[in-house]
């Protein structure tokens, strides 16, 4: 047999070796229903949480509804440290963390600027904002410095990303 | 014309003072909305008229400090970029075409083997144990998170929400279908319920809530259309498996075939003003 | 809705020559340049003032703007629509003052709404209790509410241009003027809105 094809013939097997052990497209039918386990109570309280969210008209209530899910999210991440599962801490992580950026913050920022510090709504901005800060630094001091869990590059990781939620927010403004 | 619609309407009009035709006959006839329409005159008059604090002695200061600094603008030059257009791409594309491919197939053929090869024999740094691969992520809760920020920061109109909650929908229902074969009763169901809440609570309860004249017939068509066509793809899933499914997860895709349905019937009905 | 009937932008009568002001600033003629400023200052000055409630912010960010727009204009499409792009740049700044704020956990320092300064003699005593409820009233809007209302109502700007400013879509400000409208008229004439539904009502 000439050379050629049968060089192409044992680069056309390499390859075919390469592609059949990378990951599938997607998870399968036993790691979906795993999937569903986790999520299921979590899809029920995010979905009542974007129907409440959908009837919040001022940035204060809205911060008030991030709060809860930054609050339940929160709880996830303990539940994924009592159980030192590395690959769920660094999932809720990335959802609390976004929750933080893209919901807490931009609304905090709204209300503070809506809510002026002498308004009937200032003492309830204060104490969500307050409540917030210290569900995302608590969420932070619950990712073990040692230990097992704390040994995986994606537990370190996910304290260093929920800190930095924490700091997103900060504490509220000291009173006048 | 309903008052609600000539209401919405003449709060929407870029100018209240000139009401667009369709509006001139309801307003010849009820001086309920013309009340309005003059309100709204007035609003727009006490805007242009509320007290600002005077700037001028900032601006004289800043005209002088602009009047001091010379006659001449000048500014840094802008450097344009060598790279840009298609010339940048113009040697690549020579150099590939002086390739004889059918010499060059079979020598990245057997670079390829060789460093297969290589990698499976060479021996692994001793001391480190590769991280394992992660779980994969769920998508699903993925965009539920970032569905709920939408809300949060920029879903705030009634149909801007039922497009939200539509696409939620979706991904229930496309949940449902994906595990029906391995999930069990109770997961099942769990996912049937909250499937009915958020098109009820949702998807319905955010159109009702959509005020006759904020969009135009155009957009208020898409709006509708989009989330029906939703509901009518989980009707139409949801019935096929469920003729085809496990005993424990019949029941959950009949109840969301029948909610998607009946959500879609009645956005129908509140498409065309019915409800 | 209708097809979009905007009124024609604002009778910039005097204002006639601002294309060849700004392209003689464009060419580096500062006096030219100076022209566009007062022009637009006092019409950004307000604008930022309904922003930030705050003489000394509002001016700070009127003269940032003007320093910016100096910069940045050879960068600026002949042609195109100035207005827009300056007050583009005046929302940048608001935007970005915001984060500053929030970073350095200070809040606007908010001042009573100033003293009555337009309404003259002829204002009726009815005028200037409305004019009062109005500005009470938009201090307690949403910013993003404001910000397309006084677009609209000071400035006349059509949806496309309010849209451009606060980059978004034509849709959502219209919308956001809709709202703030109706926010204001059910304050100004509550009789008129009688079945008026309590937003943002707290779950029990």
């Amino acid at each position: 047999m000439r050379p050629r094809p049968l060089i192409v013939l044992f680069a056309c097997a390499a390859l075919a070796a390469w592609v059949s052990a990378q990951p599938g497209a997607g998870p399968t039918a036993a790691e979906l229903r795993q999937m569903l386990r986790a999520n299921r109570d979590l899809y029920d309280d995010l979905a009542q949480s974007a129907l409440a969210m959908a009837k919040r008209n001022t940035s204060l209530d809205r911060v008030d509804e991030c709060r809860r899910v930054a609050d339940r999210l929160a709880r996830e991440v303990r539940v994924a440290v009592d159980a030192k599962d590395a690959d769920r801490l660094a999932e809720v992580t990335d959802h609390l963390h976004a929750v933080t950026h893209d919901g807490l913050a931009p609304n905090l920022a709204d209300a503070h600027q809506d809510i002026h510090p002498h308004s009937p709504d200032s003492p309830r901005l204060r104490e969500v904002h307050q409540s917030a800060y210290d569900s995302l630094t608590r969420a932070a001091n619950t990712v073990p410095t040692d230990g097992d869990l704390a040994t995986h590059k994606r537990a370190q990781a996910a304290r260093e990303k929920l800190a930095a939620a924490a700091a997103r927010i900060g504490p509220p403004p000291a009173e006048k | 014309m309903t008052c609600d619609v000539a209401r919405n309407r003449l709060l929407a009009l870029p100018d209240p003072t000139r009401p667009t035709d369709d509006l001139l006959p309801h307003l010849g006839g009820c001086a309920a909305c013309r009340a309005v329409q003059a309100e709204a005159v007035r609003l727009d008059a006490l805007l242009k008229r509320l007290p600002v604090p005077s700037s001028e002695a900032r601006k004289a200061a800043f005209l002088n400090a602009l009047d001091a600094a010379g006659p001449v603008i000048r500014t840094r030059p802008v450097v344009p970029s060598s790279l840009t257009g298609s010339g940048a791409f113009k040697p690549v594309v020579s150099w590939l075409k002086r390739i004889d491919w059918k010499y060059a197939g079979g020598g990245v053929a057997a670079c390829l083997v060789l460093g297969i090869g290589i990698w499976f024999l060479a021996p692994k740094p001793k001391g480190t144990e590769p991280e394992q691969a992660a779980r994969p992520k769920s998508e699903r809760l993925a965009r539920m998170v970032k569905r709920t920020t939408d809300l949060a920061t920029t879903a705030h109109a009634p149909h801007q929400r039922v497009g939200v909650f539509a696409e939620w929908t979706a991904d229930l229902k496309g949940e449902a279908c994906d595990v029906y074969k391995v999930a069990d009763r109770e997961d099942m169901n769990a996912l049937a319920s909250q499937y009915e809440k958020v098109v009820s609570e949702g998807v319905v309860s955010q159109a009702r809530q959509i005020e006759a004249g904020t969009l135009t017939p155009g957009e208020r068509s898409r709006v509708f259309t989009d989330a029906m066509k939703q509901l009518a793809d989980a009707e139409t899933d949801a019935s096929r498996l469920a003729g085809e499914a496990p005993p424990n997860a019949r029941d959950a895709l009949a109840k969301i075939a029948r909610t998607a349905q009946d959500g879609r019937r009645t956005l129908a009905k509140l498409a065309e003003g019915k409800q | 809705m209708p097809p979009d009937l905007d009124p024609p932008p604002p009778d910039l009568t005097g204002f006639g020559d601002e294309s060849e002001w700004i392209a003689a600033a464009q060419a580096g003629d500062r006096s030219a340049f100076a022209r566009v400023v007062n022009a637009y200052w006092d019409r950004l000055y307000r604008w930022l003032y309904h922003l930030t409630r705050d003489r000394h912010r509002a001016e700070d960010l009127t003269q940032e703007t003007f320093m910016k727009a100096l910069a940045a204009m050879k960068s600026f499409r002949a042609g195109s629509n100035f207005r827009a792009w300056l007050f583009r740049i005046g929302h940048n700044n608001f935007v970005n003052l915001k984060r500053a704020e929030r970073k350095n956990t200070q809040p606007a320092n908010d001042e009573p709404p100033a003293a009555d300064t337009a309404a003259g003699p002829m204002t009726t005593a009815a005028d200037r209790e409305a004019l009062e409820k109005v500005a009470k009233a938009i201090q307690e809007l949403p910013t993003d509410f404001r910000m397309a209302l006084m677009l609209k109502a000071e400035e006349g700007m059509n949806y496309r241009e309010i849209a451009a400013v606060l980059k978004t879509t034509e849709e959502t400000a219209r919308w956001r003027v809709f709202k703030a409208r109706q926010k204001l008229a059910k304050v100004l004439s509550p009789d008129l809105y009688p079945d008026a539904d309590d937003e943002g009502e707290r779950p029990a």
